[in-house]
């Protein structure tokens, strides 16, 4: 036996090579990827190395863009000036509006809900393969921030936590095949779900009813069923409705709110959800299947 | 040791690549950057320590990217093999050979990528990949022939001096 092994160690160990990550693979492909101490010991030298670099081409692209930036700068004074006011203006409305919205809260015996805690990270990285959409910020472990935790951008909902290592955290993208989240119709309040389609195509809006009324350009905000994403952070708007003859569900296309999608996204600084659990177990229908 | 310091060197181009992404605007393809390692371990190192260099490689690809473990292990030592089998057939001692043949390994790993995906996903949508396969093969080449030098100067710190006929 031992000389059978002795003769054939390369053969035998190369074949081990092979076995264990296929079957270490297909035993966990559903159910993602939990770090060991080495993966995090991996993210964590290799994440000075990230921000270093987006720092340096960041600031390269910076420094060309404001090169560029002034030579309209004094008719862009001008206009800002301008917006300034009607915006001061506008603040001093939306003020009023607070003030009003907020009485009457107190007059119906609602409690204001309190915003959950975020946190601010910087964009270091993405993915380097097309399989799995993944952005990679500078946020990790040691700053709160855990698998499932909800990621947002001011304009609406980027993604969520897949892994967190000590100082940087991968995020799944809302385009991503594998990434879904229930949603409401803003106006009409019918129920669906968007579900990512890859790199190349719009988010699908499906499970929606062909009797709802949902029409093309109308708002799509998170149900908050999912226990991940807070209710009435915008997804995007509906584009492409498709009602087809038979069949229960209509078809459309949903066009991000957060455009995630290079060289269009201008993505530099996202909010993660700190303060909402999120969810540790990724139900097997929206995990990465790989 | 070679295989080492190679190894390090893939762990830190991936994390480059990784971080230059974004900014160069690359989103319906990308360099299998570690792919052009393991071509390299296959053509320039003994089999068992080569193997374990593309194990490093995939191993490496699979953390930086969020994969589930295993994945890119398994394509990566499945190309290395595949390479190793390529290897007799093509003139790799320069970089004319090294390059095409970067992308004919890549295209070889992307398409062990993609069967390895529908086996344990069949609902997995496969098209964006198979369309990618070509410019990533591509951008491979390129990465393959900014790398070769790379590649060399550390494999020059391991050759030992030959001793002339007189010494």
């Amino acid at each position: 036996m031992l000389g059978f092994i002795r003769r054939y160690r390369d053969l035998l160990a190369i074949g081990a090579l092979l076995a264990v990550p296929l079957i270490t693979y297909l035993a966990h492909a559903k159910r993602g990827r939990d770090l060991n101490g080495l993966d995090r010991a991996v993210l964590w030298a290799t994440a000075p190395i990230e921000r270093a670099i987006t720092s340096v081409v960041g600031g390269a692209i910076d420094r060309q863009q404001s090169w560029f930036a002034l030579r309209g700068v004094r008719e862009e004074n001008l206009e800002l000036r301008r917006e300034n006011l009607r915006l001061k203006g506008e603040v001093a409305r939306l003020a009023e509006s607070q003030e009003e919205n907020a009485r009457l809260r107190r007059l119906l015996g609602f409690a204001e809900a309190a915003p959950a805690p975020m946190l601010v990270a910087p964009v270091v990285g993405e993915s380097p393969v097309l399989n799995l959409l993944t952005l990679k910020v500078g946020k990790g472990t040691r700053d709160g921030v855990a698998k499932g935790m909800a990621v947002l951008a001011s304009e609406g909902i980027v993604g969520r936590v897949l892994n967190a290592g000590p100082t940087s955290a991968d995020v799944l993208l809302l385009s991503d095949s594998n990434f879904a989240v229930p949603v409401r119709v803003q106006r009409s309040r019918a129920r669906a779900k968007v579900l990512g389609q890859g790199a190349l195509n719009r988010p699908a809006l499906v499970q929606a009813q062909r009797t709802e009324d949902i029409e093309e350009g109308d708002i799509l905000v998170t149900s908050g069923t999912d226990g991940v994403f807070p209710k009435g952070l915008v997804v995007g708007r509906v584009a492409g409705v498709e009602r087809p003859n038979h069949g229960m569900f209509l078809s459309a296309e949903v066009a991000p709110a957060v455009d995630l999608a290079y060289p269009d996204s201008r993505l530099e600084e996202v909010f993660v959800l700190t303060g909402l659990p999120g969810r540790q177990d990724f139900p097997e229908a929206s995990l990465p299947a790989r | 040791m070679k295989v080492v310091l190679i190894s390090l060197a893939c762990l830190a181009l991936v994390a480059v690549e990784c971080a230059l992404l974004r900014p160069l605007g690359i989103s319906v393809a990308r360099a299998d950057v570690h792919v052009v390692f393991v071509l390299f371990f296959a053509l320039r190192c003994q089999t068992l320590e080569g193997a374990l260099g593309a194990f490093a490689a995939g191993y490496f690809v699979d953390v930086l990217s969020g994969q589930p473990s295993g994945l890119y292990v398994f394509t990566s030592v499945l190309t290395f093999l595949l390479a190793r089998l390529l290897a007799p057939f093509v003139d790799v001692r320069s970089v004319k050979g090294f390059v095409p043949l970067a992308a004919v390994i890549d295209l070889l790993h992307t398409l062990a990528a993609i069967g390895l995906l529908s086996l344990a996903s069949p609902s997995t949508r496969l098209g964006p990949l198979f369309s990618a396969m070509w410019p990533t093969a591509g951008l491979t080449m390129l990465a393959a022939l900014l790398i070769w030098p790379l590649l060399k100067s550390i494999e020059g710190l391991f050759k030992k001096p030959e001793r002339g006929l007189l010494l």
